[in-house]
């Protein structure tokens, strides 16, 4: 099929109709084929990542025992995990809903779950970082055996494992596909995970059965992470910190993370990928007015927490938003609201910024390095304090949570001085956000970035009529 | 003594799904079972859209059963590490619940994830080593209708898929 123009990429109302086989070939095509720009790429990237893990070992080879040494680590996890593995949500949701304009992001979404993996071994040595769950406050009442690292990391492995489970039951039919196609080590590998599929009615049912099970379990394990990682990596590090709203905050920012990754892996595959004919305008317009939903949220929830802490004005409370907002890492907290919030409300309040695909691109860019902000200035600033000052709030005689304390001058305390990034930090950083893009590159050459499945059965639940002299899109929708 | 009846596989690729829909339609009026035919496709059409008989499934069901399994196996985790080594803290019991809650949801999801993956392979068939008779056009767009029956009725089937304006069909060996 003919490349479409940019401008007459607005709906699937105006885009020609290929085949079946046109959308094999113009699917599968670019998967396939590995060119001089993805080497390119993935050798630019592969550096940067290698940076990023000799970063880890400079601060491995310095121990676990200081944490103020891994509060940047702890922030570009904490991102990845926010972003990438909450991608997922994006696809479950809109599949749950039966919403048409999803099929364009079904697997470009789902393709995150391979990310996850790779954030699953960045989060494993944090597990190090962090006391186990005794003599201190946290939501695990001095559980003896192993808490609360064995707990996160059982959530986290069993999150992955979901997440590989739903992409592989959601590209069964596309490595069929390219199993039956291509042969090759991807072809044999394709063939294998495809298990011999052969796309009979009863394999249709249960393929959709299966991708709503495991994505509704996705959906309940995601939220369920975010509260136990929340609380255990940034809550219970901070001594006295008490806050009910603050694990619900960050499962909502991870909800509008989600959307934001999507959306900027959308354009990029569009407009990298040699996809633009099948990802044309309604995904970005559809998802622009969700991201636009959840970017009021953000703030709401933020502000229901802030507000409790400035009115209560208790010492700890005082101290944690000197912490957190208004002392060492203010700068990192306003970049953190102007940019996941007051410039993506000002982008994507105008609807017909919302229905370009730059429009909301650039909004949820600008949330993406909004939200690192926030994390930084969250787990940064939660990992400034020693595991004797959580044994001394846990006994009560915690000066920082029963006095207001400086946070300028020459008393200052250590955790009120900022930690900013040394070598190594900016080495994991470059590296970690250097990551999923690397591992994203390289799934996208084993699983087809466009769902062809899906694709070709948004083409044959919809049509074109013609009503009162104008065109209309017509869906059948089965179920 | 079951006697065993050799059987012989026919594809017959149809470039419409009318085309597919006459055959079934034919295949049900000379009194082919259902399970004697397969229909194939490379895109997932309505279910019934072909006037195949509507099949049901259990996929439902596995998720529960290992949700419950996973939630008695944490459980016995829970309570045998506690037992084992009886540390009371802070005057609480030794088996408290909101600790071993985590734990317990924990499993419980574990068991539900890893049985819809099996209960989704097992549902659908699947693994076939072997896939049989097949047609690269299934996945460009053709239907396959795969009748697999007894020699006397080969020839009926074959008419049958050749009336409803197969477009080609392919024939395999006997069994």
């Amino acid at each position: 099929m003919s490349r479409v123009r940019q401008q007459e990429l607005h709906s699937l109302l105006e885009l020609p109709r290929p085949t079946s086989q046109e959308i094999n070939d113009d699917i599968l095509g670019p998967t396939v084929t590995i060119g001089p720009q993805f080497k390119t790429a993935v050798g630019g990237l592969g550096i940067i990542v290698a940076l990023g893990v000799a970063g880890f070992i400079l601060k491995a080879a310095d121990g676990f025992d200081d944490r103020t040494n891994w509060g940047y680590y702890a922030a570009v996890f904490a991102f990845l995990f926010t972003t990438c593995q909450g991608a997922l949500l994006v696809s479950i949701t809109m599949r749950m809903a039966k919403t048409h304009w999803r099929r364009p992001l079904a697997r470009v979404s789902e393709l995150f779950a391979i990310v996850g993996f790779f954030n699953l071994l960045v989060f494993l040595p944090l597990l190090w970082t962090i006391p186990i769950a005794d003599e201190r406050q946290s939501i695990w009442f001095e559980w003896p055996w192993g808490a609360p690292r064995v707990m996160d990391a059982l959530a986290m492995i069993f999150l992955v494992i979901n997440g590989l489970a739903l992409l592989w039951a959601s590209s069964i039919p596309d490595l069929a596909l390219y199993g039956k196609r291509y042969g090759g080590t991807r072809g044999a590998i394709a063939r294998f995970l495809s298990t011999g599929w052969n796309g009979t009615p009863i394999q249709w049912k249960i393929l959709k059965a299966g991708q709503g099970i495991l994505g509704g379990l996705y959906w309940v394990f995601l939220i369920g992470v975010h509260f136990m990682l929340s609380s255990d990596f940034a809550m219970s590090m901070v001594p006295g910190w008490v806050d009910a709203i603050f694990p619900a905050f960050q499962a909502l920012s991870g909800l509008q993370s989600a959307v934001a990754t999507t959306m900027v892996a959308l354009y990029l595959v569009r407009r990298f990928g040699r996809h633009d004919q099948y990802i044309y305008m309604e995904p970005f317009w559809a998802l622009s007015k969700i991201l636009l939903g959840l970017t009021l949220l953000w703030f709401y929830f933020w502000f229901a927490g802030f507000i409790t802490f400035w009115y209560g004005r208790k010492p700890i409370e005082i101290n944690v938003l000197q912490l957190l907002m208004i002392g060492p890492y203010r700068v990192a907290f306003y970049l953190a609201i102007f940019l996941t919030f007051v410039v993506p409300f000002l982008i994507l309040m105008w609807n017909w910024v919302r229905r370009t695909p730059g429009g909301p691109t650039l909004a949820s860019a600008v949330i993406l390095v909004g939200t690192f902000m926030d994390k930084i200035r969250l787990y940064v600033g939660a990992y400034s304090f020693t595991d004797q000052e959580l044994t001394d709030a846990f006994h009560h005689e915690s000066a920082f949570v029963d006095e207001v304390l400086p946070a300028t001058g020459p008393l200052i305390p250590s955790f009120f001085q900022t930690n900013w990034p040394d070598g190594s930090d900016i080495l994991v950083i470059a590296g970690g956000l250097a990551m999923p893009f690397f591992i994203y590159l390289l799934a996208t050459k084993f699983i087809p970035v466009i769902s062809i499945w899906e694709t070709k059965e948004g083409y044959l639940l919809s049509g074109v009529k013609t009503v009162l002299r104008r065109r209309y899109l017509v869906l059948a929708k089965p179920d | 003594m079951t006697t065993f009846i050799p059987k012989r596989s026919l594809l017959g690729l149809f470039s419409t799904a009318d085309g597919a829909a006459d055959a079934v339609e034919g295949l049900q009026d000379q009194d082919f079972d259902d399970k004697d035919f397969e229909i194939m496709s490379g895109t997932p059409y309505p279910e019934g859209a072909f006037g195949e008989k509507t099949t049901n499934h259990r996929l439902y069901v596995f998720p529960f059963i290992g949700a419950a399994l996973g939630f008695a196996v944490a459980i016995l985790l829970t309570t045998a590490t506690q037992v084992s080594y009886p540390l009371v803290t802070g005057g609480k019991p030794i088996l408290s619940i909101p600790p071993m809650a985590i734990i317990t949801y924990e499993g419980t999801m574990l068991g539900a994830i890893i049985f819809t993956v099996l209960g989704i392979i097992f549902e659908s068939r699947l693994p076939r080593p072997k896939l049989g008779l097949y047609d690269e056009r299934i996945t460009a767009g053709y239907v396959g209708i795969l009748v697999t029956t007894t020699e006397d009725r080969f020839k009926t089937a074959k008419e049958i898929l050749t009336k409803a304006g197969a477009e080609d069909i392919k024939e395999g060996e006997p069994d």
